[in-house]
């Protein structure tokens, strides 16, 4: 089971400061899965993503990633701290994309994608510019090469944060309510590449977001989460047209009535 | 008190000759806060108090104590423990050491400002811990900082005349050993405030087209 996995989280616990985020954890997703995390704000559900990607450390409970723990390893037969080469290691293996783009200013487009190819993969630069070049025709901005960041729109930036994240060949990626700083059209757009993007690769991807009709398009499984906990989870058409908890009924009546 | 033009030219030489030594005793200084201020202020920014501390502490002593100390204590009392230093060599050091702790104070206002966003990416994207800090957020904190970096340049210039104290022939110790041999101080002491005055102007300028340049680079 665990080994078939491609995230597993068992039991994991996150505070901020006295604030707890998560409690008593337990999630499993399988290779190539599409799992829609929603869920009030403030829930926790960015907090499950942050963890994968190790901007955040659980305070306790285990995260696997296709088997292996992102922070213990064995030496000597026991459990130990994973050191900092194991945790890269294992990051290598995740991608995110963030709801403020996180471009980097001071870099032309172009360099925004092969930085990372370059320096953290080594790859040779005229390899890491053609796949650059490629990914941008992919997400639309072939045009964009030399422009800086400020130059873009919203959604241009996300649709760079989205080739950047591929250039190093994540098998997981992480989608963190990437439309929610663009207006309604504009997201459409950027949500139709991901919905492309997940048609016609293997990766595992995980999505933090508020839409529902996004997730009904690209999830195999939706999620409800709400104070630390998931509530209900199954298919999309079982969780947000037939929900059989009250609070997810709630939250998803709320949703409506705000778009 | 009449000024006297002939004495004036005749003396600008040996005092021109202080202002190189002033001049390179302002850049290898500046030169060592820079790099040494970056150091400071790196180690600050670790979440290791072992590490915090003890930076700090050295930090605060730096600037809580007067640079003419530090000066006589390095060119006066380090001898007595068997440790001589050239007297230019020793100014540039405390004068290097001491402007890094307020360096040091600017960088991190500066690296203060890089929004949380930037590290996410780079932790996302794999960078090391020393490629996020070079390639990512020292290039985006630099820029909004060259204003206060040029008022410490300019500032560390100003207090160069301290290391007359110790020996050092820069501007104003030639003029003073002139104005103490011909008992005329007016000319040597206008002229080194002159020269003063051009050099921290042009500073100011050329501070101000850097930043310039380095913010129309971005757009």
């Amino acid at each position: 089971m665990q080994n078939a996995a491609s995230i597993q989280f068992v039991d994991v616990r996150k505070t901020y400061d006295k604030t707890v985020v998560l409690e008593g954890l337990h999630l499993t997703v399988a290779p190539r899965e599409h799992v829609v995390i929603i869920g009030p704000s403030g829930s926790g559900k960015s907090t499950i993503l942050r963890l994968l990607m190790t901007l955040e450390k659980p305070d306790s409970g285990e995260i696997f990633i296709e088997g292996e723990s992102l922070w213990h390893t064995i030496r000597g037969g026991r459990p130990a701290q994973a050191d900092p080469a194991h945790v890269r290691q294992m990051r290598s293996k995740v991608g995110m994309v963030f709801q403020h783009f996180n471009l980097f200013p001071h870099m032309r487009v172009l360099q925004n994608i092969t930085e990372a190819p370059v320096r953290v993969l080594a790859m040779p630069r005229a390899d890491a510019l053609r796949r650059a070049k490629e990914l941008l025709d992919r997400v639309g901005l072939a045009d964009k090469c030399n422009a800086w960041p400020a130059e873009l729109s919203g959604g241009q930036k996300q649709r760079v944060a989205i080739a950047r994240a591929l250039a190093l060949h994540p098998h997981i990626m992480l989608f963190d309510e990437i439309t929610s700083a663009l207006d309604p059209e504009i997201a459409s757009q950027v949500l139709n590449l991901v919905l492309d993007l997940a048609r016609q690769t293997d990766m595992t991807m995980l999505f933090v977001t508020h839409q529902m009709r996004f997730a009904r398009q690209i999830a195999d499984r939706v999620v409800f989460f709400d104070q630390g906990t998931i509530v209900e989870q199954g298919t999309a058409s079982q969780v947000l047209e037939s929900p059989t908890q009250p609070r997810t009924r709630e939250f998803l009546s709320n949703v409506l009535m705000a778009s | 008190m009449i000024w006297n033009w002939p004495f004036a030219w005749q003396i600008l030489p040996i005092i021109l000759r202080g202002m190189v030594i002033t001049v390179e005793a302002t850049v290898l200084g500046m030169l060592l806060a820079l790099v040494l201020g970056l150091i400071w202020a790196g180690l600050l920014l670790l979440p290791n108090r072992w590490i915090f501390w003890p930076t700090r502490a050295v930090t605060e002593f730096i600037r809580d104590t007067p640079l003419l100390i530090q000066l006589f204590f390095c060119y006066y009392v380090l001898p007595e423990v068997g440790i001589t230093i050239p007297a230019l060599v020793t100014g540039i050091t405390v004068l290097g050491i001491n402007y890094s702790a307020y360096t040091a104070e600017v960088y991190r206002a500066g690296l203060q400002n890089i929004p949380r966003g930037q590290w996410d990416a780079a932790k996302a994207l794999n960078f090391n811990p020393w490629q996020t800090f070079s390639r990512i957020i020292v290039p985006q904190a630099l820029p909004p900082i060259v204003p206060a970096m040029g008022n410490n340049l300019i500032a560390m210039f100003k207090d160069t005349p301290l290391l007359s104290t110790i020996t050092v022939m820069e501007m104003l110790n030639r003029a003073m050993i002139i104005g103490d041999k011909t008992f005329r101080y007016l000319e040597p002491l206008t002229i080194v405030g002159i020269l003063f005055l051009i050099i921290s102007l042009l500073a100011s300028a050329l501070i101000g087209i850097t930043q310039r340049k380095l913010l129309v680079r971005r757009q």
